[in-house]
């Protein structure tokens, strides 16, 4: 029998019989995580950037308090950790997503590396409450989720790969917006971007690992 | 005496019926040649910190926003030019918006003004800010983003009857759009 985990917003978030998570909301988009990994913008960057960013600055924070930026010590106070040369985006800052990647050999990379994030300009995910990371037996983080715009038909694959605020639902990716024909607005998608009307519904797999973009994603307790 | 006055009737309905097709047809040119619709939004940007998050995870949320709408934009017609404004104040800011796009001749180009005033009637430092209307209704320029500056006294109170506990504005936007999705929004609004 299904159960409604939680309410917000006036959406229910419902488990269902098979085990799946289902609620129907708008689409705010979530830039973090994009560092250039496959060619796209970088999420964020200082004004000496000459590229296009995903998000204005403003939601990466600044001096002495950097919270939306990886730092040098990982602490909001520290300094915003540069790309290099040798990086995707060099000059660009590097961005994180809750869901971590391993490395080609299979262990953790540092958390400088741009690369142990998941790309938003590449990649469609989706960002979800606490509620239901918490919610569910199964492992949110990493999981399988299909997104669907009931307005167009459009749906896509997607991973579960970041941590949205407690009192908001449906947060995607740039590259999620693009496949399922959700606004992307101005210059900085992540910042004026989206869609409020509630016609994004969206099932998630807890326990069952992404496979986007012929990527297999690992489940990541949280 | 009765024939005159059912010529004159006749007459004056003609010269009526012709009034009113010019009117119609002055007024279709008039409309033909009015910006399109758009929308304005302001957007409290925010993020959440995570007090339970492990040493290594990330302990602040993706950002989102909470937003106030204006209201719909009103045609404005007057010595040749046609102009679609938004105009209007939202609850969590002491200023008022004033959003025009005009087109002054019957060419395709069009201005954008928007002009954010504060309670002494004074435009907020950067504005008004005056350029060639830069929106389309499909695209990656169907919307244009205009920070507002917020004093620590405002930010404080928005955060203080707008977020949630652990949330902080991170900045102020607004957002002036035309396309579907953001004007459906809108329009659902003031339903």
């Amino acid at each position: 029998m299904s159960r409604i985990i939680g309410t917000i917003h006036g959406s229910d978030i419902v488990e269902e019989n098979d085990g799946s998570v289902t609620f129907s909301a708008g689409a705010t988009l979530d830039g973090d995580g994009a560092n250039g990994q496959f060619g796209g913008d970088p999420c964020y960057a200082p004004s000496s950037y000459s590229g296009g960013t995903l998000d204005v600055i403003g939601n990466a924070g600044h001096p002495g308090n950097w919270f939306g930026v990886v730092t040098d010590t990982g602490e909001e106070t520290g300094k915003p950790i540069v790309q290099g040369a040798g990086d995707p985006c060099p000059g660009a800052y590097v961005s994180a997503t809750s869901l971590h990647l391993p490395g080609r050999d299979g262990k953790p990379l540092p958390r400088s590396s741009p690369f142990k994030y998941v790309d938003s300009a590449t990649v469609p995910f989706i960002a979800v409450p606490p509620m239901i990371i918490k919610g569910v037996a199964g492992i949110v983080m990493g999981c399988r989720v299909v997104v669907t715009n009931t307005k167009n038909g459009k749906k896509t694959e997607a991973v579960v790969a970041d941590g949205g605020p407690s009192n908001h639902l449906g947060e995607i990716s740039v590259a999620c917006a693009k496949a399922i024909g959700v606004s992307t607005g101005g210059p900085h998608p992540a910042n004026s971007g989206g869609a409020d009307s509630p016609d994004i519904h969206y099932q998630l797999f807890p326990g069952v690992a992404a496979v986007v973009n012929g990527v297999t994603y690992s489940l990541q307790h949280s | 005496m009765q024939r005159a006055s059912l010529a004159d009737t006749v007459r004056l309905l003609a010269v009526c019926c012709g009034l009113f097709a010019a009117l119609l047809a002055y007024g279709a040119d008039e409309l033909s040649h009015t910006p399109l619709p758009f929308a304005c939004e302001v957007r409290y940007h925010f993020r959440e910190h995570f007090r339970d998050a492990k040493p290594g995870q990330k302990n602040v949320s993706a950002p989102s926003y909470e937003r106030e709408a204006l209201p719909m934009s009103r045609i404005a017609i007057s010595e040749g030019s046609a102009a679609r404004i938004v105009e209007g104040r939202v609850a969590h800011l002491p200023y008022q918006f004033l959003v025009r796009i005009s087109r002054s001749d019957k060419s395709q180009a069009e201005d954008l003004e928007v002009n954010v005033l504060d309670s002494s009637g004074k435009p907020l430092a950067g504005f008004p800010q005056v350029m060639r209307n830069p929106l389309t209704k499909t695209g990656d320029s169907s919307r244009k983003e205009f920070e507002i500056p917020v004093s620590e006294a405002v930010k404080k109170n928005i955060e203080k009857t707008l977020l949630e506990k652990d949330q902080f504005l991170t900045h102020v936007d607004l957002i002036v759009g035309m396309d579907d999705d953001f004007l459906s929004a809108h329009f659902s609004n003031v339903r």
